[in-house]
């Protein structure tokens, strides 16, 4: 805690990263944190690094002789952490985030069962296009998982995010997939109420 | 018991694997046949990962096959989508008029 910056200076660092990141985006339920400082960062890896090393022994049934691999694996890991630029921290809201994984389990089966009766149907059912979709999200996690989650919902694939504007293949451009998208988001947005408040990742 | 529900979702998901096949045959574009691939064959690895699960013999077996399961799901979507770009980036000239 003796090196951590002085309140000031967060305040400071605090201000000029919000002014900054809310001429880019002006979404105001989220706000942005930015860390910078190498101190942070190493400190920001420790996390992920715990949580891969844990998947590496699952995975590996805690074999020791694994960590062959698995140490330059880490190794690699955690440099390409360190070189990407720092994103936002999350916070995700548990009940909302049961919800989605519930939710988004029966959608990745009808769009499964939807593209594999269309594939198998002798008419084969096709009206392929391209849509454009902007979204409300903000950068970095919730933007991610909404161009992940878009591919494995009926119908529809993510083919380019380009800030805010989503590129979405669809299968059938007869359907109104308005409705879906729009269902989507909102259930991905409950699920990053909150950011984490400067100061509070150093507990 | 256990075995007839296994077999029977071992079976329900080869039965994507091959429609996700029969789409990557049939599917006019790469855009649709990522579709195919992304998601039939993702549902498909899900039913067969559940069906081993309730053979595994152990927590352990079922934690890896969730894991191998989840990063699948994962992977393939975004890969699909890299793909995706990547195509209508290099066909941008000619289907963006």
């Amino acid at each position: 805690m003796t090196n951590s910056p002085s309140p000031a200076d967060a305040a400071r660092t605090a201000i000029t990263t919000t002014t900054r990141s809310h001429a880019l985006q002006p979404s105001p339920p989220f706000g942005p944190v930015e860390r910078t400082g190498l101190r942070i960062r190493l400190r920001r890896l420790i996390l992920p690094i715990v949580l891969l090393a844990l998947i590496w022994s699952m995975l590996t049934d805690w074999r020791l002789d694994a960590w062959v691999f698995g140490l330059p694996a880490l190794a690699i890991a955690a440099g390409l952490l360190l070189a990407m630029p720092p994103s936002r921290r999350w916070r995700l809201s548990p009940v909302p985030t049961l919800f989605f994984a519930l939710w988004f389990a029966v959608q990745a089966v009808r769009g499964a069962v939807d593209v594999a009766l269309r594939a198998m149907s002798p008419r084969m059912p096709l009206r392929p296009g391209f849509r454009s979709w902007r979204t409300f999200l903000p950068e970095g996690a919730p933007r991610i998982v909404l161009a992940n989650a878009v591919t494995l919902l009926p119908g529809t694939l993510s083919a380019e995010i380009e800030g805010e504007r989503l590129v979405i293949h669809v299968l059938d451009n007869r359907l109104d997939h308005d409705r879906a998208l729009a269902d989507l988001e909102s259930r991905i947005a409950a699920i990053f109420t909150a950011h984490l408040p400067e100061g509070e990742v150093a507990a | 018991m256990t075995a007839i529900i296994s077999m029977v979702l071992i079976g329900a998901g080869t039965l994507f694997f091959l429609a996700g096949t029969i789409g990557l045959l049939r599917f006019p574009d790469l855009h649709c046949q990522l579709h195919a691939l992304t998601k039939a064959d993702g549902l498909g690895l899900t039913l067969i990962g559940l069906g081993a699960a309730l053979l595994a013999g152990s927590a352990g077996d079922v934690a890896r096959i969730a894991l191998i399961c989840a990063f699948a799901a994962l992977s393939g979507a975004t890969c699909g989508h890299l793909i995706a770009r990547h195509a209508r980036r290099g066909n941008s000239e000619a289907r963006d008029v």
